[in-house]
C-alpha cells in the first residue's frame, strides 16, 4: 500500500497524526503519567482547581481529574475501538451480501434505510433502556446504529466493481461467487472502508460521550469522557474544570481523527472531495 | 412532475412499515412493561401487577399484539400514554411548537451564516481567510455539542448573566420572554451545523468553479457577483440542499441532548423518557413521527432540486 508514501506528503493526514500521537501514548502509559488513581476517593481534596499537584483539578468527591480524564480516555477509545471494528466486520459481510445478492439487497437495504431514518441517539437510547448500562451494551447500541452507514458503503463499491469487465472475465474462467467476492471486489472496497473507519471512531467516541452524558454509557464509578462531563454539571457554576477538560481531550481526539479521515480521503480518493458524510459525525 | 411525487409517496409506505415494525419489536423487546414502571418503588402486590398486564394484554404474544398493533398505527391511532394519561398525539403535538421554534431559528442560522463563508473561502482558495476558515470548522465540527452548551452556560448565564441558562416559555408570553430562553440552545445546536455546511458549500463551489463555463463566463467579461452567484452557485446548490435537508431533518427530530441541558421540553426528551419508562405508546408515536418527517424533508429537497437547477427533471 501506498498509504505511507502519500501520507508523507499530506498535510491533513500529518497534522492529525501529530495530534493523535501524544493522546495514544497518554493513554496507553497512563499510570506512568499519574500517581493517583482514577477512583480513590479522598474527601478533603474535594473541587479543588487546577494547581501543580491536581492539573486538571479535583472533582466532588477529591479524586484526581488528571488521572480521571486519562484512564477516562482508556475506556472511551477501546470502546469506540471495540465498536467500529465490529461495525466493519458486519458492514462487510452485510453490505457485500447486499451488493452482491439482489434477494438479500432486499432485505438488507430496507432495514437499514429504516434505521437511519431515526434521529440521532434515539437507538442508542432505547438499547441502553432495554439492556441496561455496560461497556458491551454501549458497543452493542453504536454497532445497531453504524453498521446501516457501512452496509451502504460497501454496497455502493461492490455494486460499481460488480458491473466491470474483469469480474465477467473471472465468471469466464469458472471462479465461485465466493472467490469473486472475497479475491476480487473485496479488496476494491478498502479505500472507502479506510475512510468510512476513521470517521466511525470520531462518531464513537462523541456518541459514547453523549450516551455516558445522558447517564446511558459508562456505568460508575468509572470514568469515560462523558460521564466526568455529566458528574461536572451541577459544578458548572463552582467548579467548571471538572467539565471543561474531558471535553477539550474529547474535541482534541475528534479533531485529530477527522483530520486523519480528511487526509486518507484525498489520499484514497482523489474524486471524493464531498464532506457530506462529515453529518454522521455530528451528533444530535 | 405528479407522476414523481406520486411514486415516491408510494414508496413510504413499505419504508414507514419496516421502520414502524423495527420500532415494535425494539419496544417489546424492552425487558419489563409500562405496568412496572408505572409501579415503580410503590408496593403493589405481584397478583395485583399481573392483573392489570393482563387487563391490558401485555402478557399476549408478541405476535398477536402486532397483528392488533399494525392496522391501528397504519391507520394514524396511535394509542394513549399510560404516564400521561392523554391520547398520543396530542402529547406529541404539546412538544412540536418547542422543537419546531428550535428545528427552524437554528437552519436560519445555519444557512444565513454558512452559505455566505462557504463561498468566501472557496472563491478565496488556499488563502490565509480560506485556511482559516478550514482550520476553525476542522476543530468546531469535533467539539461535542452537550460540552458546547455548558461552555455557554457559563459564559452566557454565569458570567455575564445575559441569559438565562434553561426552561421554556411559550410564544403567548411575550417575544423576548420566547427568545431569550432560545438563543443558548439556538447556538449550541447551530454551531456544529454551520461548520459542515461551510465544508459542504465551499467543497462543491471549489468543484463548480473548475469548470470550463466558468472560464468562459469570466473570458466574455461578466462580473465577479454575476458568475458566482448565478452560474456557480445554481449549480454547487444540489449538494449544500442535500446536507441542508439533513440538517433540518435532525433538527426536526429534537436534539436529546440539547433539550436536556437547556431543560426544553422538546420531543427528543419526551421520546428519551418514555423509553426509560418503557412508555410504548409514545415511543411509537414520537418514533413514526421521526420517520415521517425524515421522508417528506428528503422528498421536498429532492422536488426543490429542479426548481434550483431546471436541468434535474423527473419524468
Amino acid at each position: 500500500m501506498n498509504i505511507i508514501k502519500h501520507g508523507s506528503q499530506n498535510k491533513l493526514f500529518i497534522i492529525g497524526l501529530v495530534i493523535l500521537l501524544p493522546l495514544f501514548i497518554f493513554t496507553l502509559a497512563a499510570p506512568i503519567f499519574t500517581q493517583y488513581s482514577p477512583t480513590t476517593l479522598n474527601v478533603e481534596m474535594k473541587l479543588m482547581p487546577p494547581s501543580l499537584n491536581n492539573w486538571f483539578g479535583t472533582d466532588e468527591y477529591g479524586r484526581d481529574l488528571f488521572s480521571r480524564v486519562i484512564y477516562g480516555s482508556q475506556i472511551s477509545m477501546r470502546v469506540a475501538a471495540a465498536a467500529t471494528f465490529s461495525t466493519v466486520v458486519l458492514g462487510v459481510l452485510f453490505g457485500s451480501l447486499a451488493g452482491f445478492y439482489n434477494l438479500a439487497d432486499l432485505f438488507i437495504s430496507r432495514i437499514c434505510d429504516a434505521l437511519l431514518n431515526f434521529p440521532g441517539l434515539i437507538i442508542g437510547i432505547m438499547v441502553m433502556a432495554a439492556l441496561g448500562q455496560s461497556e458491551i451494551n454501549i458497543i452493542l447500541a453504536m454497532v445497531i446504529m453504524y453498521t446501516p452507514r457501512i452496509v451502504r458503503v460497501v454496497r455502493a463499491s461492490v455494486i460499481e466493481i460488480k458491473a466491470m469487465d474483469f469480474i465477467d472475465a473471472a465468471k469466464v474462467i469458472g471462479a465461485s461467487n465466493l472467490r469473486i467476492l472475497f479475491f476480487h471486489i473485496l479488496p476494491h472496497t478498502i479505500s472507502p472502508l479506510v475512510v468510512q473507519i476513521t470517521f466511525g471512531f470520531a462518531w464513537a467516541i462523541l456518541v459514547e460521550s453523549g450516551l455516558s452524558f445522558l447517564g446511558l454509557g459508562t456505568p460508575p464509578p468509572a470514568p469515560s469522557w462523558g460521564n466526568i462531563i455529566s458528574d461536572g454539571r451541577e459544578f458548572i457554576r463552582t467548579a467548571p474544570w471538572i467539565m471543561i477538560f474531558p471535553g477539550l481531550m474529547i474535541a482534541v481526539a475528534v479533531t485529530g481523527l477527522n483530520l486523519i479521515g480528511d487526509g486518507l480521503r484525498e489520499i484514497l480518493d482523489p474524486r471524493l472531495r464531498n464532506t457530506s458524510q462529515k453529518v454522521e459525525s455530528t451528533i444530535g | 412532475m405528479w407522476a414523481y411525487i406520486i411514486s415516491r409517496l408510494l414508496s413510504f409506505i413499505p419504508t414507514i412499515f419496516i421502520s414502524v415494525t423495527i420500532v415494535f419489536i425494539f419496544t417489546r423487546l424492552l425487558p419489563g412493561n409500562p405496568v412496572w414502571a408505572l409501579v415503580g418503588d410503590q408496593s403493589v402486590s405481584a397478583e395485583k401487577i399481573d392483573e392489570v398486564v393482563k387487563m391490558m394484554g401485555y402478557d399476549r404474544p408478541i405476535f398477536i399484539q402486532y397483528l392488533e398493533w399494525l392496522p391501528k398505527i397504519l391507520s394514524g391511532d396511535l394509542g394513549n400514554s399510560v404516564f400521561y394519561k392523554e391520547p398520543v398525539l396530542e402529547v406529541i403535538l404539546n412538544r412540536v411548537p418547542v422543537t419546531f421554534s428550535l428545528a427552524i431559528l437554528s437552519l436560519i442560522i445555519t444557512v444565513i451564516i454558512a452559505i455566505p463563508l462557504g463561498i468566501t473561502a472557496a472563491v478565496h482558495q488556499n488563502t490565509w481567510m480560506d485556511n482559516l476558515c478550514v482550520a476553525i470548522t476542522n476543530v468546531w465540527i469535533s467539539l461535542p455539542s452537550f460540552w458546547l452548551g455548558f461552555l455557554f452556560i457559563i459564559l452566557f448565564s454565569v458570567n455575564l448573566g445575559w441569559l438565562p441558562s434553561s426552561g421554556y416559555r411559550e410564544l403567548s408570553f411575550g417575544f423576548e420572554d420566547w427568545i431569550k430562553r432560545l438563543i443558548l440552545p439556538i447556538l449550541s445546536m447551530s454551531l456544529a451545523h454551520i461548520a459542515l455546511l461551510v465544508r459542504v458549500t465551499r467543497s462543491s463551489m471549489i468543484e463548480v468553479l473548475e469548470n470550463e463555463y466558468v472560464v468562459t463566463a469570466r473570458a466574455k467579461g461578466l462580473s465577479k457577483y454575476k458568475i458566482i452567484y448565478k452560474h456557480a452557485l445554481r449549480n454547487a446548490l444540489v449538494s449544500i440542499l442535500t446536507v441542508v435537508g439533513l440538517i433540518f431533518a435532525l433538527n426536526l427530530g429534537g436534539s436529546i441532548i440539547i433539550e436536556n441541558i437547556y431543560a426544553l421540553p422538546g420531543l427528543g426528551q419526551l421520546v428519551a423518557t418514555a423509553a426509560l419508562r418503557r412508555d410504548y405508546a409514545i415511543i411509537e408515536g414520537g418514533m413514526l413521527y421521526f420517520i415521517v418527517v425524515a421522508l417528506f424533508v428528503n422528498l421536498f429537497i429532492d422536488i426543490s432540486y429542479s426548481f434550483f437547477n431546471p436541468r434535474i427533471r423527473f419524468d
